[in-house]
């Protein structure tokens, strides 16, 4: 909450002095409250916190989980709606790594190589047509980034899926900082950071840069230095440097992982979360357990081993090494926002327990992008992003029938037409 | 230790008594004798499928049966059947059994690029009628490409495979291209899609820089935009032929020589199109009946005769007239003898019931692909007796306006399903992929009936989708697409229900030969161990 506020503080003072139309995470006294308190009776509550439940009541009030546990140990008040779906199972909104659907298109700056400047959280568009489907395939939550065309994107933010202002949907803004490294943005051609010396040079010289600013920043306002001139440019890196929001990596290969343990990590001192790490890189797991460095695999699910030919798989591979906050993702578009679940499903036909599959879709994520105490499971006081299934998540058989974003129903089949 | 010594010689002599009386049941025993004794080489040799729960498609579930299987076929399905003498015996207890699947969209599997028959040589160059009368199916046939093992790893054991350029995903084909382009044969001409490359090369994989590639990760994006009725394009028919994967065995791969009267999208939409293929096809009518031959087969799967492989017709090779179109005559009379059927892709409302229309008009069998608004028209899908090839993931979205009555709906198998139209399942890409990406190229097959059963089809609609239907479409549904008496023996040992996106295939059979074992050809790790 304290994280939340101070960000906030921080925008609009961004905000104020610039006029932008966006006032991210507005302080001011919210709007009067219409969602009704909700019961939902549910068969079976995958909480991703612990044992699943068996015949269990969710209550909800204020967009909140007020209450979670056994039927016949929860007393639902009078005033509730409640809600059956005693044949279904419940388990948190899925949460996405790595997203380029939340909002217009124009994913990559391509002037510069490093554009920490850049944020795009202007761009949101709250209920986008993607974003619909990908509720009806149950994702609640997304890491918007900018592209790889260069070797510093620009800013993300984090957001629901659900319907409403970018003030009310995004979760988080900055929510994390995207770096490219390797693949995309060696497509560029001639200028410094189109080959892989460069890139790490351009990356590393924009970081300490930004490091200097945070510092100075810091002494200030520890009183221990003058107030620093506002650079615009620079000013997200606060919460980065700060260590209060992550850097996600497009990086895959072991060479490139390699690389960015050793200058964003080691160095840098970031909190770095592997955004990709396909290919052989599950072979340098031992540097990244280390570290307790997060991996979000995919959308590459296997390869083909070089000496073996069999086709192995990534995120089982990284699982089998010792990975602990593990998941997946989808690149979305390349595969589309609401098959996120599918690419864990995949990952389970490739040797992953059903179990973890389940966590990499939610609390592992939440963990990840450092949102865990607001989503990625069902507990007292998180928010409640609930989707009701007809079955396992995992299996493409079963299907999505009702969603909840912060205790309102935005997705229904009974009233909608089914999307997913 | 003395009596324990005791205790097994005794187990032991009461286990040879045992196989002694009870001769038929020793199978273990028997297995051995068979194939340690040359004398039982020469006898009709006899595999048995025990114990698994046999979904035999046509009908029902047998569970803990039996399969013989003798020459290649299928020699007596059920729970009594007696294992005879000698016969191998594949133990399939706790497991499940179902027919080979039969891939209706295949492309560059079994048929590769070969040193046989280059263009510019052996009367090859001159495109067209000639094309076709030259270049054989049989002499393009790979029966060790490594994609039949992996087709095979998820089921595959039959594919109608696309032998013509493809103009329907990437880049489209142009006026003028060869008329008919021959993989491996024909030089490749521009603007045809290129094989997906199948070694993957570290760092090539980000060179692409295509519209319909990601932004981010330069992977390709399949469209989702509302559908646009196709324009108009060349009514050349493309080719496919009907292989077996029959790895390393190459007498028993090619079933029919043409699967299809294919047409582009587009082929039939302009006035003009349609004009000259009325009359195409009444002329070849017409000369047909003037001709010797037999007009107006029954179409009856009974009555219809064919060779015993279903190819190298006579017809083949006469490609004497040309219709203006660019199919040879030839093409046009296995339509018209409704020995193929016109398959053709029709994604609006209106383009499903012009070529519905059409098909009635003209008396030909249809199947549509790609269908995206065909729920919409279900119903007259359904009178008309259509069968569709769908791909239940393909998702494009509703025109402005039209939001519930346009685009694609997760819900078509469903909705196919009560209408009484038959489907059979493409996935989303026709070939196989190894650069990484899980579950959505031509090995996600089964998958994509997974997600059939998802839009409301029941399992055993998926399971004939992937099956019968398909077989049906081929004309080929009294050799494939069911376990029955007399049908190719083409069987699937699997580990789990076959809808099951955890199910394995342990063991595939075609044509009665085991031709792909999950332990033994190293495509996937071993089971177990895998994952902590």
């Amino acid at each position: 909450m304290t994280r939340r506020s101070t960000l906030g503080i921080r925008n609009l003072t961004i905000a104020a002095f610039f006029g932008c139309l966006v006032a991210v995470q507005a302080a001011a006294a919210p709007p009067k409250d219409d969602r009704p308190p909700l019961a939902i009776l549910v068969g079976k509550i995958l909480t991703c916190a612990g044992e699943p439940v068996t015949n269990g009541t969710i209550l909800i009030k204020a967009g909140k989980i007020e209450a979670l546990g056994l039927r016949s140990e929860i007393t639902i008040p009078p005033e509730y709606q409640v809600i059956d779906q005693s044949s279904r199972f419940a388990m948190p909104g899925l949460i996405e790594a790595h997203s380029h659907v939340g909002g217009s298109g124009d994913l990559n700056e391509m002037v510069y190589q490093t554009n920490p400047e850049l944020r795009n959280w202007d761009q949101v568009i709250p209920h986008n047509e993607r974003l619909k489907v990908a509720l009806a395939g149950g994702v609640t939550t997304i890491c918007f980034i900018p592209g790889s065309g260069t070797n510093m994107g620009g800013f993300g933010a984090l957001m629901k899926t659900g319907p409403g202002a970018p003030e009310d949907v995004i979760l988080r803004a900055p929510g994390v900082l995207k770096i490219a490294q390797a693949g995309n943005p060696e497509r560029r051609g001639g200028e410094t950071g189109s080959g892989r010396m460069g890139m790490n040079y351009v990356v590393r010289q924009q970081l300490a840069e930004g490091r200097e600013y945070v510092e100075k920043w810091d002494a200030f306002e520890d009183g221990s230095g003058p107030e620093p001139d506002l650079d615009l440019r620079l000013e997200n890196f606060k919460p980065l440097f700060r260590r209060e929001i992550p850097v996600v990596v497009h990086t895959q290969q072991y060479q490139v992982i390699q690389s960015t343990i050793r200058m964003l990590h080691d160095e840098m001192k970031l909190k770095v979360v592997i955004d990709h790490g396909t290919f052989d890189s599950y072979k340098l797991t031992d540097e990244l357990v280390r570290r307790n460095i997060p991996v979000m695999a995919g959308p590459r699910g296997f390869l083909r081993d070089r000496d073996t030919g069999l086709l192995m798989g990534i995120v089982s591979e990284y699982d089998r090494r010792g990975i602990s906050i593990l998941g997946v993702n989808t690149d979305a578009p390349v595969i589309p926002q609401e098959e996120l679940f599918f690419q864990a499903s995949m990952a389970v036909r490739y040797g992953w327990s059903e179990e973890r599959a389940i966590l990499g879709l939610t609390i592992q994520v939440a963990k990840a992008l450092m949102i865990e105490d607001r989503v990625g499971s069902l507990e007292v006081g998180k928010d409640a992003d609930i989707l009701i299934t007809t079955g396992s998540i995992l299996d493409p058989r079963h299907y999505v029938t009702q969603v909840f974003v912060d205790g309102r129903s935005v997705y229904d089949v009974k009233k909608d037409r089914r999307r997913f | 230790m003395q009596t324990r010594t005791a205790g097994i010689s005794r187990v032991l002599g009461w286990l040879l008594v045992v196989v002694f009386l009870h001769a038929p049941g020793a199978v273990l025993a028997q297995e051995k004798a068979s194939e340690d004794t040359p004398a039982d080489v020469a006898r009709v040799s006899v595999t048995a499928i025990v114990g698994g729960d046999i979904h035999t498609v046509s009908g029902g579930v047998i569970r803990g049966g039996t399969v013989l299987v003798s020459e290649g076929k299928i020699l007596e399905v059920g729970q009594n059947v007696v294992v005879p003498e000698g016969a191998r015996v594949l133990d399939a207890y706790g497991r499940v059994v179902t027919p080979g699947f039969v891939a209706i969209s295949m492309t560059g599997v079994g048929a590769r690029a070969t040193q046989a028959g280059s263009p510019g040589e052996g009367g090859g160059g001159d495109g067209g009628a000639a094309t076709a009368a030259t270049n054989k199916v049989a002499d393009i046939l790979d029966p060790f490409d490594r994609n039949i093992k992996y087709s095979l790893s998820v089921g595959i054991t039959t594919g109608c495979v696309q032998l013509s350029a493809s103009n329907r995903r990437g880049r489209r084909g142009r006026d003028g291209a060869p008329a008919e382009f021959f993989l491996g044969v024909d030089q490749d001409p521009d603007g045809v899609e290129a094989p997906e490359e199948e070694e993957h090369r570290p760092g090539e994989e980000f060179l692409d820089d295509e519209d319909s590639t990601c932004g981010c990760c330069g992977l390709t994006v399949l469209p989702t935009e509302p559908i646009v009725p196709a324009r108009p394009a060349p009514s050349t028919p493309r080719r496919h032929a009907v292989l077996k994967m029959s790895y390393g065995q190459l007498d028993s791969m090619l079933v029919k020589e043409h699967a299809f009267y294919d047409l582009a999208p587009g082929a039939l939409a302009s006035s003009e199109s349609r004009y000259q293929w009325r009359a195409d096809i009444k002329r070849v009518r017409k000369s047909m009946a003037m001709s010797q031959e037999q007009p107006g087969r029954e179409r009856e799967s009974g009555e219809r005769s064919r060779s015993s492989d279903g190819s190298r017709r006579p017809g083949t090779g006469g490609g004497r007239g040309r219709s203006s179109g660019g199919g040879s005559d030839a093409d046009l009379l296995r339509l018209i003898k409704k020995e193929v059927s016109l398959r053709t892709q029709a994604n609006t409302v209106d383009e499903i019931r012009d070529m519905i229309d059409l098909a009635t008009e003209l008396d030909y069998d249809l199947v549509l692909e790609s269908v995206i608004e065909g729920w919409i028209v279900a119903s007259e899908l359904g009178q008309s007796k259509v069968p569709v090839i769908l791909t239940p993931r393909s998702r494009r979205q509703p025109r402005t306006g039209l939001e519930d009555r346009s685009g694609s709906s997760i819900e078509s198998s469903g909705i196919f399903e009560k209408a009484g139209v038959s489907f059979a399942l493409a996935a989303l890409s026709s070939s196989v992929n190894l650069n990484g990406i899980a579950g959505r190229d031509l090995l996600s097959l089964p998958l994509e009936a997974a997600f059939a059963v998802r839009g409301g089809a029941s399992e055993e609609a998926a399971l004939s989708s992937l099956t019968m239907v398909p077989a049906r479409m081929l004309h080929l549904e009294d050799r494939i697409g069911s376990i029955e008496v007399g049908k190719d023996a083409d069987l699937l040992i699997l580990t789990g229900p076959p809808l099951d996106y955890r199910t394995y295939v342990e063991t595939a059979m075609v044509g009665g030969r085991v031709s792909y074992e999950r332990e033994k050809d190293g495509i996937y790790p071993p089971r177990g161990g895998s994952s902590r």
